[in-house]
């Protein structure tokens, strides 16, 4: 019955695709010579991966997190649904060690110290990159390059077709489970008669609501074993409600000069559906979130050799946890958590020669924190982060180093205060071109830095602990990369890296005074080796026919090196897969797109001792999808694209417990005008 | 959900006909001499599970109530008892009471209890009680597995015993940290209400009948800050506390006239083990094991009533697979083996 609805579904929409043809609509592909898939650029001595805006119309996403599981090294611990918490961990570096960096500046969060990308949607995103271990634009936040990988989301500034001064874009995505996620863009261009002919000046706003029931079938094993039961469960208090809304003023005055601001506001309220405990499956937490900033990049050419850009924020967040049924003597938890950050940056950029650049930047950032707990240490920081950064380039080398100073400086209202850090830490990557060509590219890098206890790990009740240290990471990268097109028709993109990281101090949560009270330590050692291959190739066959292809492996082999007398020592770290990858395919043609993509895993375990009852078995989630735009008299494109998900209703989890949709579909309209 | 568990515990009653199996290799059979080892396991993780240990054979059936009944215990089994030709385990977070064969281990029934966090269980007559962290003893008839009353008591009751017709409750009321609680709750079982409290240090946490089946001692875990956790003696016949014992102690387990207590620091990761004789109430032996074995984290313990073996367990790190430590009462190791995560409760099959 479901495989005849599933046709039907096929059918209705290719004969409605063929029907629109037969209408007359003038169809028009879109940006034809952007390349599909992954890009690396080549030249680059750090490891970068991209996802531009046409490839997330042809991967299955909704979520930022979505597209990120198609860059290889990436481990997203999903916790299932549209509601469950997404974290992105990259080569065996804890989650903490992930930079996200929106539209230039820094998202953060000081509590936990990791992002949820769940936040944040696709729609408007330009480009969304992975940099390890070094931001490759040197004329950036000193922030960007603290952190052991950054992920940079870049959205699309508004571009108005000759005086057209409104641009419109519409999205409306329906799909199983109850999800709704209609989503609204408005871009002006602001134009005065007295402006100058070079400045450009708009506003944009956007908002983007998304709900979802989530109440999806799951199969729920009550064992390992081939005979053990078996029984089929839905997920429960597993709602969510989001709106993101977002406004952007852009001011370019001139050429030389020009100045950003953008007021992001999100709101959220979900169900916690929890862990699926056999024979107990009820829960009824709940979370909600308020979060909003303000940020604000200037930018100034004061000649060829000499720019300056001066960056600013304000963030806050709310998140209130509630659990009705908690068995205390109010007989619930209700707890809110309130932080605050400041930030400021200013960075200049010097170019004495056409080949080898300086920059300086400085960022100073302070961060606090409230909550509503007994005895809460209600803890401040204050960072001043200073890097200088050198790049040369010529035929056959590049070269770059950066030297980055941290201050940390630690406060509380109540209590002890941790002690202030000072850190220096440096990078460097060498590039060689050995054909003095653009093609091929042989790439090495170092880096070392280090990333701060979060709040959480330092004060959070007694599981806290101010005595923590920084966690230490040192990188080496080692890769090649090869890049060509033959006869315009023809590219191919192709890049292997192996890596070797280091971690020390990793700090684990450890029970300390007794076992409801664990605390935070410093016990880890941590030391990962592994290996990355991507592939990226398009083919145009004939005129009306295209195939675009890509694929990612990855291999990681992250060792718990703490205690030789432990029975974790040499097991691999959990939630790490050895292997992991994902491909896509897609056939482009005049009438329409489709594509198939999937996202793979080998065994992963839930704990750090690598017995059979912690193994999370392999896994591989195929998708597929039809899509295309029409274009009405160049003014109109109407969109439409409709997908099936987990087409082979695999039932697996990422994190052990929390399993993930089984097969679901969706269908997203979209008009620009 | 519910459907499916209802015809699971059909099927385990209609195979049970609660009789001794021959020996045979079948890790599914039972012997007489050997004993269970409650794992509690990591919490989310759906992975606590009962070990069998064979003392004829020295063979460790990892996880028998999987094996024996296809499927999992659950999360966090907190208690593990035996009364009469049954084994009884509280899974906590799972929310149930599950009701096994004693020398097969097949189920033969369930009691859930849904939202109410049980936690430690005992017997007297044809009932059980279950403390509850909801603040609730309850009462189960053994014969039809349905809960007939419940009892409110203080806030999150864990360790309970029985002697003369009344039940003596500790409520830790370690949901209200740092204002633990400071009570022991006595109910009287035929009006099955409460009829005391007794006051005692802050957090109670284990209690135990003492072999004289008269007195009762307790275990308060402090407050992890400035109290530290201490050995009192409730007399059953006053119902008062009539003797505090001046040091530090987690956990302990009777033998003849002998008690077996240790205590671990959280802070310092130091353990002792001790002996202390029941009657002149000393501290006869500071250091129990005599040899050269050390544990990581000791967790449980528990002695063979049948030869006077001291075992423990250890849970290491918390994560990992735990170790049983058999001791002969010279304090030497006689041998140990591997168990699942978190071993704590142990029940002996002689």
């Amino acid at each position: 019955m479901r495989k005849f609805l599933i046709l039907i579904i096929t059918i209705t929409l290719i004969s409605s695709v063929l029907y629109a043809q037969e209408d007359s609509l003038r169809h028009q592909r879109l940006q034809e010579v952007e390349i599909v898939g992954k890009e690396r650029p080549n030249e680059s001595s750090a490891p970068i991966q991209v996802i531009r805006n046409q490839d997330l119309k042809a991967l299955p996403t909704l979520q930022l997190s979505d597209a990120l599981k198609f860059m290889s090294g990436i481990v997203i611990k999903d916790y299932g649904g549209v509601g469950g918490m997404k974290t992105v961990a990259v080569r065996g570096l804890g989650s903490q060690h992930t930079g996200v960096a929106y539209d230039g500046i820094p998202l953060s969060d000081c509590q936990t110290g990791q992002i949820d990308l769940s936040r944040i949607s696709t729609d408007n995103v330009k480009a969304l990159s992975l940099q390890i271990g070094r931001e490759e634009d040197i004329f950036v936040p000193a922030r960007l390059f603290a952190s052991a990988s950054l992920i940079n989301i870049v959205t699309e500034e508004p571009k108005f077709k000759d005086d057209k001064p409104v641009n419109l874009h519409f999205a409306f995505t329906g799909g199983s489970f109850g999800l709704i996620n209609p989503y609204l863009l408005i871009e002006n261009r602001i134009k005065k008669k007295k402006n100058p002919e070079d400045s450009f000046y708009a506003w944009s706003l956007k908002i983007n609501y998304l709900q979802s029931k989530g109440n999806y079938p799951f199969d729920l094993h009550y064992g390992l074993g081939e005979h053990d039961s078996v029984s089929h469960e839905r997920r429960s208090n597993s709602d969510v409600r989001t709106l993101q809304t977002e406004a952007n003023f852009y001011a370019h005055f001139n050429p030389k000069s020009k100045l950003n601001f953008k007021i992001y506001y999100y709101w959220s309220n979900r169900g916690l559906p929890g862990a699926t405990i056999y024979y107990n499956l009820e829960n009824d937490q709940r979370l909600s979130n308020h979060n909003a900033f303000g940020q604000l990049h200037f930018e100034h050419h004061f000649s060829e050799k000499v720019a300056y850009q001066c960056n600013a924020k304000f963030n806050y967040d709310q998140t209130h946890y509630l659990d009705p049924n908690y068995h205390n003597l109010e007989g619930k938890l209700e707890n809110t958590y309130i932080q605050r950050e400041y930030y400021l940056s200013n960075s200049v950029l010097y170019k004495p020669f056409r080949q080898w650049h300086l920059s300086l930047s400085n960022d100073l950032f302070y961060n606090n924190m409230n909550a509503n707990l007994k005895d809460f240490a209600e803890p401040g920081r204050f960072n001043c982060l200073t890097v200088l950064a050198s790049s040369f380039t010529s035929k056959y080398v590049n070269f770059s180093a950066n030297l980055l100073h941290t201050y940390v400086f630690n406060h509380v209202k109540y209590g002890e205060a941790p002690k202030n850090e000072n850190h220096l830490s440096p990078s460097a990557g060498l590039s060689i071109m050995p054909l003095g060509k653009h093609d091929f590219t042989i790439r090495l890098l170092y880096k070392n830095i280090f990333r701060m206890p979060s709040f959480n790990d330092l004060y959070y009740r007694e599981v806290g602990n101010i005595k923590l240290k920084p966690e230490k990471t040192n990188q080496f990268n080692a890769g090649l990369s090869y890049e060509h097109s033959w006869l315009g028709r023809i590219d191919l993109s192709a890049s292997a890296d192996v890596y070797y990281n280091l971690v020390k101090d990793k700090i684990v949560a450890i029970p300390s005074r007794n076992l409801f009270v664990w605390s935070m330590l410093n016990y880890g050692k941590v030391n990962i080796l592994g290996c990355e291959i991507n592939l990226q190739f398009s083919y145009r066959i004939i005129k009306q026919l295209k195939v675009n292809l890509m694929g990612s492996y990855s291999y990681q082999h992250a060792a718990d090196m703490t205690d030789p007398n432990s029975k974790t020592y040499g097991h691999q770290i959990p939630y790490t897969p050895f292997h992991s990858g994902s491909a896509a395919i897609n056939f482009e043609t005049h009438w329409f797109t489709v594509g198939y993509a999937v996202i793979a895993s080998g065994i992963r375990y839930a704990l750090g001792q690598n017995t059979p009852a912690n193994q999370l078995d392999p896994y591989a989630d195929q998708s597929i999808f039809i899509g295309h735009d029409f274009n009405i008299k160049d003014k109109v494109i109407l969109g439409f694209k409709a997908e099936m998900l987990n087409i082979a209703n695999e039932q697996y989890e990422i994190v052990r417990n929390y399993p993930m949709q089984g097969r679901s579909f969706r269908i997203k309209l979209t008009l620009r005008y | 959900m519910k459907k499916s568990l209802f015809l699971l515990v059909l099927l385990a009653v209609s195979f049970t006909a609660c009789k001794k199996k021959p020996v045979t290799p079948d890790n599914t059979t039972i012997d007489l001499n050997g004993l269970y080892i409650l794992n509690e396991g990591v919490w989310e993780h759906n992975n606590s599970s009962i070990s069998y240990y064979n003392l004829d054979n020295n063979t460790c059936t990892a996880d028998i109530f999987t094996s024996v009944n296809n499927r999992g215990l659950g999360d966090t089994g907190n208690d593990l008892q035996r009364y009469g030709s049954k084994l009884y385990c509280v899974v906590n977070t799972s929310e149930n009471v599950q009701v096994m064969d004693l020398y097969t281990a097949k189920v033969v029934g369930t009691v859930p209890l849904v939202g109410k966090s049980p936690r430690r269980i005992c017997f007297d007559g044809p009932k059980a009680y279950v403390s509850c962290f909801d603040g609730t003893v309850v009462r189960i008839d053994t014969a039809s597995l349905v809960v007939e009353a419940t009892v409110a008591v203080g806030p999150n009751p864990e360790g309970v015993c029985i002697t003369n017709g009344k039940l003596y409750v500790a409520n830790t009321g370690g949901y209200n940290a740092p204002n633990y609680g400071t009570t022991v709750s006595v109910i009287d079982l035929a009006a099955f209400s409460v009829v005391k409290n007794i006051s005692v240090i802050e957090n109670p946490n284990r209690l135990f009948l003492a072999p004289n089946q008269q007195d009762i001692y307790l275990i308060s875990n402090g407050n992890y800050y400035d109290i530290s956790p201490r050995l009192q003696k409730i007399s059953t016949a006053t119902d008062e506390v009539v003797r505090t014992f001046d040091f530090d102690i987690t956990n302990m387990a009777f033998y003849g006239n002998k008690a077996y207590l240790y205590s671990y620091n959280y802070s310092t990761e130091a353990y002792t083990i001790q002996v202390m004789d029941l009657s002149s109430e000393m501290i006869v032996n500071e250091q129990f094991i005599s040899d050269n074995t050390s544990l990581n984290t000791p967790y449980g313990i528990a002695v063979n009533p049948r030869n006077g073996d001291v075992y423990v367990t250890d849970a290491h790190n918390y994560t990992v697979n735990g170790d049983v430590y058999c001791f002969g009462q010279d304090g030497k190791k006689k041998f140990s083996f591997e168990v699942g995560v978190n071993p704590s409760g142990m029940v002996f099959l002689n």
